[in-house]
């Protein structure tokens, strides 16, 4: 198994080599830079050329890729063209507020999803789980954005439950436990609007899971055996129908970091998608190239955990 | 803060000038005057809906977001006050020499930094040297540009600005590169601390923790604590040296999304929303239990044309173009009101303006197809539309940049308007804002619906000579760069308002481009805020006082 792994990670090496060197060139080749009609009327043009030149846009893409690349093999991410300010720094706040976020969603996506959805299998074609395809399909069909808002005005405005932005309290000053209560706080609202949309499809896909498991002969096999309906769902059913969660598991690990950028902005949760809209406006290379590579890094190990897990999970599958 | 020119699409100027709208009206709202004696304490919290960036130096900032701290937490040498004039802050007084080449700064004994080391000459001068270092990467070399030997400093060839002489720890003698007649506000008049950034290599200043958040100012309220990305905290300056303000003891600046925003303001979650959209606005109006105000901004939005373009080249074309553009529905219908006529480039509020122009061109497809035909456009294959005068087909294309909804609205109107005058056009696939200005930069845009955010002082120059980069109209014309260089160094303010006069009149006739409108700056606030003026300025939290009674 150390093997495999230590085999995987160094496979990952190429691959976001080709993966940077595509990445830039995309970049690149977007018209404009951070730099143009930047300055105000009343300055030189020729200022213009000389920021180009303070932060090496006045070289060649190939020269600057290679200058990039030693830099990022350094852990340096450089600096960033709109704000002067070290990409790291720009960055470092806002994995942690996307990384909270997105595992707060996903907890409360499966918290939620995988009851209804084995409920709705038990009971195909009732009316309760007629309700519940009602709902899936409308939560599916939800504009983020206004479910985000709807969320605001009813449990932040009117319940007054949830505060409506943020990601903790102004100038309250918490340390420590009651810090983490504060940020919980905040994190449910937006968590639970991100949440009801994989929620969605989530159940609609458990439910068929479960269903199809259901059918197979060894559930027979275990009924006629003389298991109770208990430990055939949880050993036979489930064990089973479950596994492709996995999969899902270890793709959403991935575009985790890719933030969700109109449910940040309605909150005003400062993550990693907002700053990615946002630099890409602004042509701001830096901050692209080290936020893209965030993900690529993270959609790569979102993958071999996903397999490792996959291991564990179905005794059919070996790396050796 | 002093303000520079903006480029800017009509999408973003909601987001920009928020705090820099302006005012001579008083007919809704309040005027800040009725309400009574001011009571000290409390808290006011201000929504933003754009983040901070967090650099909180008055020569680092970029985003018009950190330039509402700024303007808070530090004081410039003057400042404007509602008649666009500048009044007296860190100096006393100011004064030309009689042969113009000299300016001399008095700076006030009294003020402290917020660590309470005397405010003095040597701030001033130190601030001037960081701007005009090569090292520098912040955007203000323009204001330290007019001072004689910046430009040697920025270049390598000096060590210092060869042309400033500390008189004495309060006054600085200052040799002007060359004669302005605004050169106060041409100058760079915000001082950050030199005892705090002595040691600090100018290249490292827009990540330093002074500038972040140990801010060491000198303005009405001090940093206490700033998230950029979600909030900011000011408390109030004890030590003011204008004395009795301010009065509350803390600003909250909270970053909200606009459609939050509407929500918090009516649930009293924040007490003052600057910077509505005019939707926003006409809901939050209906609200009687909030206070809106608009004011005319410094801002206004034209339609460009390329003067070098051979479909614009001829002045009569140009004239039509405007006369064909019902301007005034545009107005009334598009804007709801939310705007103003314009037939200059300088604004209704600056002293400069011209009243003479107030009724040029009014809406008149007719006079539009006679200027047309005058110019040796006819309609050939009489199809209703001219065509140019070798016989070809002539089109009028309307570009725009796709991050703006107001220009999304207005190019159907704007060809529809042109038709109805008997010029086709037609509307560009439109484009991504960078991808917009860089085209534009290559000369491949024939026309472009874009804005300027205006400076105080009414000096066309830096967008309107026949050379300056900004000039992209590509508007060549002698007489013009020399009403503009005259009117630079003319000190007499009549004779500048004359010469001003003649080019605002000049740039009419030439027609260059289409004056569409002047904006407003529209805001609401809860009741329990008093004292607020809503002017060009923004809002003065110094000046506002809380009754929540």
């Amino acid at each position: 198994m150390g093997k495999y792994i230590l085999r995987r990670l160094l496979g990952m090496i190429p691959v976001l080599f080709i993966i940077s060197v595509l990445l830039f060139s995309l970049v690149q080749a977007v018209p404009g830079d951070a730099f143009t009609q930047q300055l105000n009327p009343h300055v030189d043009h020729k200022y213009i050329e000389e920021m180009r030149e303070k932060f090496g846009l006045d070289k060649s893409p190939i020269e600057q890729y290679f200058i990039w690349l030693k830099n990022f093999m350094q852990g340096e991410f450089g600096i960033s063209f709109k704000n002067k300010l070290p990409v790291s720094e720009l960055i470092s706040d806002r994995v942690g507020n996307t990384v909270f976020l997105a595992v707060i969603t996903l907890i409360i996506t499966y918290l939620l999803a995988i009851p209804i959805g084995i409920y709705s299998a038990n009971r195909p074609y009732t009316l309760m789980d007629n309700t519940i395809t009602t709902f899936s399909f409308i939560g599916l069909s939800l504009p983020t954005f206004f479910g985000a808002l709807l969320a605001i005005y009813i449990f932040s405005f009117n319940l007054e439950w949830f505060p409506s932005s943020g990601t903790m309290t102004a100038g309250a000053g918490y340390t420590g436990f009651r810090l983490l209560l504060d940020k919980l706080h905040h994190v449910i609202l937006p968590a639970t609007t991100l949440a009801v949309l994989s929620v969605a499809s989530y159940t609609r896909y458990i439910r068929s899971s479960v269903l199809e498991a259901k059918r197979q002969d060894y559930v027979r096999t275990a009924y006629a055996k003389g298991l109770p309906r208990k430990v055939v769902m949880r050993k036979h059913v489930l064990r089973n129908a479950l596994m492709p969660l996995i999969t899902f598991f270890g793709l959403d690990l991935g575009s985790l970091f890719a933030g969700a950028v109109l449910t940040e902005t309605v909150f005003t949760w400062p993550g990693l998608g907002r700053l990615i809209f946002e630099s890409t406006v602004n042509r701001d290379y830096p901050v692209m190239m080290a936020c893209y590579m965030i993900i690529a890094i993270s959609i790569l190990l979102g993958n071999l955990i996903a397999d490792i897990l996959y291991s564990k999970a179905d005794p059919r599958v070996r790396y050796d | 803060m002093k303000r520079k020119w903006f480029v800017i699409g009509l999408a973003l100027m909601m987001v920009l000038s928020v705090f820099l709208a302006a005012c001579n009206e008083k007919k809704d709202g309040n005027n800040g005057a009725s309400d009574g004696k001011p009571v000290d304490g409390g808290k006011i919290t201000i929504a933003e809906t754009a983040a901070f960036v967090g650099k909180f130096n008055p020569i680092m900032w970029e985003d018009e977001t950190d330039s509402h701290i700024v303007n808070r937490v530090f004081e410039p040498l003057w400042k404007e006050n509602e008649k666009t004039e500048l009044e007296p802050r860190l100096a006393e007084k100011w004064e030309y020499s009689p042969d113009g080449k000299f300016f001399t700064i008095h700076m006030r004994k009294d003020v402290k930094w917020h660590d309470g080391k005397p405010i003095t000459a040597d701030d001033m001068i130190f601030t001037w040297e960081a701007i005009a270092d090569p090292e520098y990467t912040g955007v203000r070399f323009d204001y330290v540009e007019v001072i004689k030997g910046a430009k040697e400093k920025k270049e390598k060839k000096a060590n210092k600005i060869s042309g400033i002489a500390k008189v004495d720890d309060y006054t600085i003698k200052v040799e002007l590169a060359r004669p302005y007649a605004n050169f106060e506000f041409k100058l760079w008049s915000w001082p950050m601390p030199k005892h705090v950034f002595e040691k600090v290599k100018v290249k490292d200043l827009a990540n330093h923790e002074a500038t972040r958040t140990k801010v060491v100012g000198s303005g009405p309220f001090k940093l206490k604590e700033a998230k950029p990305n979600e909030y900011v905290i000011l408390e109030k300056n004890k030590d003011y040296y204008r004395k009795g303000k301010p009065h509350v003891d803390q600003l909250v600046f909270k970053v909200l999304s606009q459609d939050v925003a509407v929500g918090a303001l009516k649930k009293g979650e924040i007490d003052f929303y600057p910077g509505l959209s005019a939707k926003d606005f006409d809901n939050l109006k209906k609200d009687k239990k909030l206070v809106t105000k608009e004011a005319p901004a410094f801002t206004y939005s034209y339609l460009g044309l390329d003067n070098a373009n051979p479909k614009y080249k001829d002045k009569r074309v140009r004239q039509a173009i405007t006369y064909a553009i019902n301007r005034k529905g545009i107005v009334d219908g598009l804007m709801k009101g939310h705007g103003y006529l314009i037939n200059q480039h300088i604004p209704k509020l600056s002293w400069a303006y011209n009243p003479d122009l107030e009724n040029a061109y009014p809406y008149d497809p007719n006079k539009a197809k006679q200027l047309m035909a005058q110019a040796g456009y006819k309609d050939a294959n009489g199809d209703g539309l001219v065509e140019d005068p070798q016989g070809k087909p002539y089109k009028v294309i309307i570009n725009y940049p796709s991050d703006s909804t107001t220009s999304a609205r207005m190019a159907p109107i704007l060809v529809d308007n042109l038709k109805k005058a008997g010029i086709n056009a037609e509307i560009a696939q439109p484009k991504e804002w960078k991808t917009f200005l860089e085209l534009q930069d290559q000369g491949k845009l024939e026309t472009f619906l874009m804005a300027w955010g205006l400076d105080v002082d009414p000096d066309p120059a830096g967008i309107w000579r026949s050379n300056d980069e900004f000039n992209k109209l590509n508007f060549k014309n002698p007489e013009n760069d020399k009403l503009i260089e005259q009117q630079q160094v003319e000190r007499d303010r009549n004779k500048r308002k004359e010469l001003l006069k003649k080019w605002t009149e000049l740039i009419s006739e030439e027609a260059p481009q289409v004056f569409l409108y002047g904006r407003t700056e529209m805001a609401a606030w809860n009741p329990r805020v008093k004292g607020v003026v809503w002017d060009y300025r923004g809002g003065l939290p110094e000046d506002w006082w809380v009754s929540d009674k």
